[in-house]
């Protein structure tokens, strides 16, 4: 049988050159399964890939992109919680970890149950993105009052509210949309992994960089419905799961290369990173609140929408934990981590 | 069913009930829905219908569209455009040629602030045709030279095609306008030269008659404003979006509110023109955004048929030399602007062609400008140059004889502007690339 | 009669009032953000460009459509038709009526099934920091669609009943 894969971006892409790509090669030459691509939401726009898996319209979604269901896949918005010193290969061993644990949030039901398979869907974590940042076209951020109002582009809920305990005012839209926005100072700035400017040409638009907080990162699924996985022999859904997490580690690996890539480019032509360490002190402390402020009110949030917010927010601060990363001192207070 | 027998039965479903009068957009719904449902059932139409509608219907990009033909509105109402013709007949001391000159100049102009093609041409068969012919050109010429200056708005900025190609592509829409301008003045350039050589003229007229009533010095003074104030507009609308400062969403938006405000002041509107353009502007757009809608429908039956793929690798062989990929497609756009509306062509064609010309390495950019050039000619061609037809039928002229010496303009600027285009692509990407 | 002045009112009313109303809001949107950035350097309408693309310009398409068919301004190919005798011209016109009209009622049943889905689950969008309700602005969309078939069933009986204004409400437009 073939099967109708769709991404919601183009080739150029790392999720669709460097994820959906290579796992349709390496299914196909490991296993009797064939894929039909269609690439840059020519068959599902990006938001829409659950109706599309429902409804039929393709049987697999590489990726399916989770934060562009408004609502939809609430709790998988944990990894765009800001984090320290994490990078795409820490952040995708994490969420792996996550997606595999059988630690109930609530009612019996974990974080894999809870986003995916009460919506019938099997699901794989893809690369994630590497750390989202706060980036300008030019204004330098070492003061709080530098962000008071600043109009900055916001990607997802979880931006607009860090943008606002910044200070800042968020503005929602698209990447693509935002390049005309951000040359024409319509907005100041975006947040925005270093690793995706080159999907939007943002390396000669963006000059100023905070490094060292990560705004979160992106994550997305690999996705089928529990009817097209039940259509697998045994033998298919083995190569499948070793392939999708193969796939993934690789394309994490290769996510974290090009920041450091795109990092030294567009530096050469005169770009500027600067660490969070070597911000001035009230300039750092806005920050780090801001940062730890996300993580409350996302959890008040949550739980006041009857989602377990707290229960996946605390196993998440420890999976990053594990893996080398940290979580903002006021959050991991908050969660009564230590 | 085969995907091949498919293809040709949505294919025949299109021929069929375009030829038979179907307006365009229901033949788009039409066929893409019967190519769905054919190629993979029913069931996904409920996945489709609704969010491509909802969600093409808000695209931003495309809320620029009634902004501009709002900004045209205003001036078309407060007789702007009639008065800028007057000044350069003046200038001109009322001689043939030059009138003619300020004609494709009028129509450049009025090509910069409005969207349709057909709609200048309209106006201009009423304001410059009858100057055109008291001073000697024929009945048939005037009217051509009035339908050639109309079609200039699809390639002047700001176009609204571009804007539909931009928003299908992510060019910058910006982008477009500014690579646009290049061509467009050649374009501009070329048509002098055929007015030259294919001017019309009765015999025994004589040139440089200055009209019976010399014009009132308020009425001097009153187009004399009129100029400035397009002047001014110009300059808030250009250069604000060409120096970097505002979007073109925001230049759009500057330029109607300034041509509202104006218009009001000078006292050239009331607030009964205000109404009847806000409501002529939104029917337009919604008109437009059909085509739009129709065609996401169509396009996803496209997807799902595999078609571009499969054209992909029947051009693979041409792939090596995008010169000649760029000419076929180019071609294809001409073709396809004979036929329909060029709103129609551009959302029908692009997402057809697309992956060709970015298998090709085409820089997009340029193709945007091109292929409205193309649709530009299209407009002036048989058997349904709009612009062509809208002159005609303003004046409720036979439309034979007016296409015939429009599309000798059209020959001409097709010959020298694509070659220029192909084999000269800085033509248009040289300025975009260096203003910010 | 009194019916189709009814809905003669409520198409002109939607496009030129409130669709024309929308047009006015988007332009004043922008160029107030506009005045905000340059000359008191902020946002004074935070959220502005969200409002335009979810709420303003759809609203604006899909009120100012249903006039914008009725007044014949879709785009066609009339060359052919209009050469026909006028028999076969309106049977031809016909033809194209009911299948026109089985086209927009596949729409019009999906259109109103995702509208009402989005009410009954009150569908949101963001808009700055805010969450509004977005499933009004659905919701006209079988609206407009609807509205264009009832034109459609009008121009039919005329064609079907053959008298001469058969044709004035499908005469080509620009
Ligand atoms: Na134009
Ligand atoms: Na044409």
């Amino acid at each position: 049988e073939n099967l109708r894969i769709s991404a919601g971006m183009g080739q150029q892409h790392f999720w669709v050159g460097q994820f959906m790509d290579p796992f349709i090669k390496s299914m196909q030459a490991q296993s009797d399964l064939t894929f039909t691509p269609f690439y840059s939401g020519s068959l599902v726009t990006p938001g829409r890939e659950l109706g599309a898996l429902k409804s039929g319209i393709v049987s697999v979604a590489a990726p399916l992109l989770a934060p562009y269901h408004e609502g939809q896949f609430p709790l998988s918005d944990v990894t765009q919680l800001p984090t320290l010193n994490t990078n795409s290969v820490k952040e995708t061993r994490a969420l792996m970890a996550l997606m595999a644990s059988d630690q109930t949030l609530v009612d019996g039901k974990t974080f894999y149950q809870y986003e995916l398979g009460d919506k019938g869907l099997r699901g794989w974590a893809v690369g994630a993105t590497a750390a989202y940042s706060l980036s300008t076209t030019g204004k330098v951020l070492d003061d709080p009052d530098d962000l008071k109002g600043l109009p900055m582009r916001a990607g997802s809920t979880l931006h607009t509210i860090l943008l606002q305990e910044l200070g800042a005012t968020p503005v929602t839209m698209t990447s693509a949309d935002s390049y005309e926005a951000l040359s024409r100072k319509t907005v100041e700035g975006t947040i925005l992994s270093v690793a995706d400017w080159p999907s939007y040409s943002f390396q000669e638009l963006l000059k100023y960089t905070i490094t060292g907080l990560s705004m979160g990162h992106w994550e997305s699924y690999l996705a089928v419905t529990e009817k097209t996985w039940n259509g697998f022999t045994d033998d298919q859904r083995r190569t499948w799961n070793e392939v999708a997490k193969k796939t993934a580690m690789d394309n994490a690996a290769y996510i974290d290369q090009l920041e450091i890539q795109v990092r030294k480019d567009t530096a050469a032509k005169g770009a500027t990173f600067v660490e969070l360490a070597d911000l001035p002190e009230p300039m750092r402390a806005r920050l780090g609140e801001a940062a730890s402020r996300t993580w409350v009110r996302w959890i008040e949030q949550m739980e006041k929408a009857g989602h377990p917010g707290r229960a996946a927010a605390t196993q998440w601060a420890r999976l990053i934990r594990e893996q080398g990363g940290e979580i903002p001192d006021g959050a991991a207070r908050y969660l009564k981590l230590d | 069913m085969s995907n091949t027998l498919i293809i040709w039965i949505v294919l025949a479903w299109f021929a069929v009930f375009l030829v038979l009068g179907q307006n365009v957009a229901t033949v788009l719904f039409g066929a893409g829905m019967l190519g769905i449902v054919l190629m993979v059932g029913i069931d996904v139409l409920g996945g489709l219908l609704g969010p491509d509608t909802f969600y093409t219907a808000s695209i931003y990009s495309l809320s620029i569209v009634p902004l501009y033909l709002l900004m045209a509105q205003m001036l078309l109402r407060g007789g702007v455009i009639k008065d800028l013709f007057q000044v350069g007949h003046r200038l001109s001391g009322y001689r043939r040629f030059p009138l003619g000159v300020a004609t494709i100049v009028t129509g450049s102009l009025l090509g910069a602030v409005s969207g349709s093609g057909a709609a200048s041409a309209a106006s201009l068969a009423s304001l410059a045709s009858p100057e055109l012919e008291r001073l000697g050109y024929t009945r048939r010429f005037s009217l051509s030279l009035s339908a050639v200056a109309g079609s200039l708005s699809a390639i002047i900025p700001p176009s609204l095609i571009m804007i539909i190609y931009g928003s299908l592509t992510t060019v910058p829409i910006g982008h477009l306008f500014i690579g646009a301008i290049g061509p467009g003045v050649l374009c501009v350039l070329v048509y002098m030269i055929c007015l030259r050589l294919f001017g019309e003229v009765r015999p025994g007229v004589e040139d440089g008659v200055s009209p019976d009533q010399p014009p009132a010095p308020d009425e001097t003074r009153r187009s004399g404003s009129a100029f400035a104030f397009v002047l001014g507009l110009m300059v808030v609308v250009f250069g604000g979006s060409y120096g970097g400062i505002v979007t073109v969403a925001e230049a759009g938006a500057l330029g109607a509110f300034a041509a509202i405000v104006g218009m009001l002041l000078m006292r050239r509107v009331g607030a009964r023109d205000l109404f009847l353009a806000l409501s002529e502007s939104v029917k337009i757009t919604a008109t437009l955004m059909m085509l739009v809608l129709g065609a996401k429908i169509f396009a996803r039956f496209l997807s799902f048929s595999q078609l571009p793929n499969e054209l992909l690798s029947l051009m693979q062989p041409t792939l090596d030399s995008p010169r000649l990929v760029a000419a076929i497609l180019l071609a294809v756009f001409f073709v396809g602007g004979m036929f329909l509306e060029s709103a129609a062509v551009i959302v029908l064609l692009v997402p057809i062609i697309l992956p060709l010309l970015q298998a090709a390495g085409i820089d997009l950019l340029w193709f945007g400008v091109s292929a409205s050039m193309m649709i530009a000619l299209g407009l002036l061609t048989p058997p349904v140059g709009l612009a062509s037809f809208a002159a005609a039928s303003a004046v409720n002229y036979p439309a034979a004889p007016v296409f015939r010496a429009a599309s000798m303009f059209a020959l001409a600027a097709g010959v020298v502007v694509t070659s220029l285009l192909i084999f000269y692509p800085a033509l248009v990407t040289w300025l975009p690339a260096r203003i910010q | 009669m009194t019916f189709w002045r009814w809905i003669d009112r409520l198409e002109g009313g939607l496009a030129s009032v409130g669709a024309g109303l929308c047009l006015f809001l988007i332009m004043m949107i922008t160029v107030i953000g506009v005045f905000g950035r340059y000359v008191l350097g902020m946002d004074l309408i935070p959220g502005g460009y969200n409002m335009i693309e979810r709420i303003a310009f759809p609203l604006l398409v899909f009120w100012a459509v249903p006039l914008g068919h009725r007044q014949g301004s879709f785009p066609r190919f009339d060359v052919l038709t209009e050469r026909l005798p006028a028999a076969l011209s309106r049977a031809l016109t016909a033809l194209v009526l009911i299948v026109e009209i089985a086209v927009f009622m596949i729409l019009f049943w999906y259109l109103a099934r995702f509208a009402w889905e989005a009410t009954l689950s009150a569908r949101e969008m963001q808009i700055g920091t805010r969450l509004w309700p977005v499933w009004p602005v659905m919701l006209m969309m079988p609206l407009a669609f609807g509205l264009m078939l009832l034109e459609m069933f009008r121009l039919l009986w005329k064609a079907l009943r053959g008298g001469e204004s058969g044709k004035t409400g499908l005469a080509s437009g620009r």
